[in-house]
């Protein structure tokens, strides 16, 4: 493999005495769809918030293509190419939805023509199918339609190498998923943008997601196709607590 | 009561009437995108006024007014700035939560620095640069040319903050920033540039209006506390965080006043603001325009 586009070594957050994330390493390449799975709590929103500069990572450092951006503003990290989603729709309600996909490009409106940027954002309509609600509030959306409004937000950046998604598809009405779902593939396959994809959706990922990664406890516990994963001891044990699964029970306790 | 004199009235509450939303909309500008209440809002309107005076009485000569407007309120607009970067940007550091403590507190001081600087610098007298328009005849009525100026430009600046905030890049990422603050940083949206830029255009507005208002009123060290107190009563009656709302709220409480002088009692001019105030929230409670809904 090339040298992986997103690094992330060692990296820990702790919030009071809490390890929400513990010493995470893991690495993501250009143009790959990453799953990161676990339980609730286990640390998957904080390492988005560290990757995307919302939280400054208490030790270990993250790279982007070589380049250390932890301790980086989140701005500046947006600048380089990582835009993100979070679990509740952050859109702005009172915009209308054109305008909302051409707010990243008024943060490089030096070098972005109106004309450009504002193709640029009515081709993501199209491709998202917002297109018809192009004039009307954001706060007229449902909730799906506002998490595939954030997600072509999102995806309006430019430079774009990095998409970090927070529960994308939770609560989302299925043909509002499969629209996601399709963009994703789309998005990643003409641009090469890589994706790293926070899901409860195991169906989901297996479909999009030749990797997934899997926390527990703040701590990065196992990684590979979501097939194999799933049979990992250690995943399930996370997933359905210790001695709760029968023959699934890992044979040594005391591992975590 | 004569009806010309009655029109007279009703357009000289709408004259300062616009001098009041230019302070209005800094306030509710400045809150909506940072989310904190600037208090010493009437001091950069002092400031303002002492700006005008002494660009038009000493440095460029009563001739040269309409230079001495646009440097008066881009002056204030740096000072504005400054104080933005020094001593409120730091709240911003490390937590949300001391954020309207501290703008409070550090905007209160600034009102008592700017006042006895005030008084340091150019003594307690009150000054007032003369009238640099003649008098315009409006149809049949008769209005003085200063508040006819500061109508004029109190107008010209509200519409170039509205085009500034609706048709440009600046004022899109200007307004992402006051709807979703995170939402905007995500998208690479610099919020301390953007904050920076906020404050020293909302306080630009109020010096705005000190420097229209110099030859009307008096400019003194404390002539900014009663516009802030204005300021703050048309913002509870146009809502707070809405622009619109500011403008209405600030033209009628100029109608209200001039209004309620001429039919009661110029004596109590300051009183029926109050009562329009009270009525307001009597009866709707968040203003005429208050935010729909608070979002994070």
């Amino acid at each position: 493999m090339a040298d992986p586009l997103l690094s992330i070594l060692g990296v820990r957050k702790l919030f009071g005495g809490v390890a929400a994330v513990c010493d995470v390493a893991m690495t993501v390449a250009a143009g790959e769809i990453r799953g990161l799975i676990g339980p609730n709590g286990s640390g998957k929103t904080t390492l988005l918030n560290l990757i995307g500069g919302q939280e400054r990572p208490d030790g270990g450092e993250i790279r982007l293509d070589g380049r250390r951006i932890s301790g980086l503003p989140a701005d500046r990290i947006a600048a380089l190419g990582v835009a993100r989603t979070f679990q509740v729709p952050r859109v702005f309600r009172s915009m209308t939805v054109l305008d909302n996909v051409l707010v990243p490009a008024c943060a490089d409106h030096r070098r972005t023509a109106w004309a450009q940027a504002r193709g640029r954002a009515e081709t993501l309509l199209r491709l998202t199918r917002l297109d018809a609600m192009g004039r009307m509030e954001a706060r007229a959306l449902s909730g799906g339609q506002a998490m595939l409004l954030q997600m072509a937000r999102c995806l309006a950046a430019e430079p774009l190498v990095l998409c970090l998604l927070d529960e994308p598809f939770a609560g989302v009405h299925p043909a509002i998923k499969a629209r996601m779902i399709e963009t994703i593939v789309q998005i990643n396959r003409e641009r090469g943008v890589a994706f790293l994809i926070v899901s409860h959706e195991m169906s989901v990922l297996g479909q999009l997601a030749p990797r997934v990664s899997v926390m527990h406890n703040g701590a990065w516990i196992a990684e590979g196709p979501l097939a194999d994963v799933a049979g990992n001891p250690r995943v399930v044990e996370a997933y359905l607590g210790r001695g709760g699964s029968g023959p699934l029970s890992p044979a040594a306790p005391g591992g975590v | 009561m004569d009806a010309t004199l009655l029109t007279q009235y009703a357009l000289a509450g709408l004259v300062i009437g616009a001098i009041y939303c230019l302070m209005a909309v800094g306030i509710t500008f400045i809150y909506s995108v940072m989310r904190m209440i600037n208090w010493a809002m009437g001091e950069f309107y002092m400031i303002g006024g002492y700006v005008q005076y002494l660009l038009i009485a000493d440095w460029l000569g009563p001739d040269r007014w309409y230079l001495a407007l646009p440097l008066a309120i881009a002056g204030v607009g740096a000072l504005g700035m400054v104080v933005q970067r020094v001593l409120l940007r730091p709240m911003f550091a490390g937590g949300i939560e001391r954020l309207d403590e501290y703008a409070t507190i550090v905007t209160i001081s600034l009102t008592v620095l700017f006042r006895n600087l005030a008084v340091v610098i150019f003594g307690p007298y009150q000054f007032s640069p003369r009238d640099y328009a003649p008098p315009v005849q409006l149809g049949p009525l008769p209005v003085n040319g200063s508040r006819f100026v500061a109508f004029l430009g109190a107008a010209a600046l509200l519409g170039l903050f509205a085009w500034v905030v609706r048709r440009t890049w600046f004022g899109l990422a200007i307004r992402s920033v006051a709807q979703n603050r995170v939402g905007a940083l995500c998208a690479g949206i610099d919020l301390s540039r953007i904050d920076m830029l906020a404050f020293g255009i909302g306080v630009a507005l109020a010096g705005a209006a000190g420097a229209l208002l110099a030859p009307v009123f008096l400019v003194y060290p404390q002539s900014g506390a009663l516009s802030t107190v204005k300021g703050f009563e048309i913002i509870v009656i146009g809502g707070l965080g809405s622009l619109g709302g500011s403008i209405v709220g600030g033209l009628l409480l100029g109608l209200v006043e001039s209004l309620g002088s001429v039919l009661i009692s110029p004596a109590f001019r300051d009183v029926y603001g109050f009562g329009l105030l009270v009525l307001i929230l009597a009866l709707r409670p968040t203003g005429l325009w208050g935010e729909r809904a608070r979002e994070a």
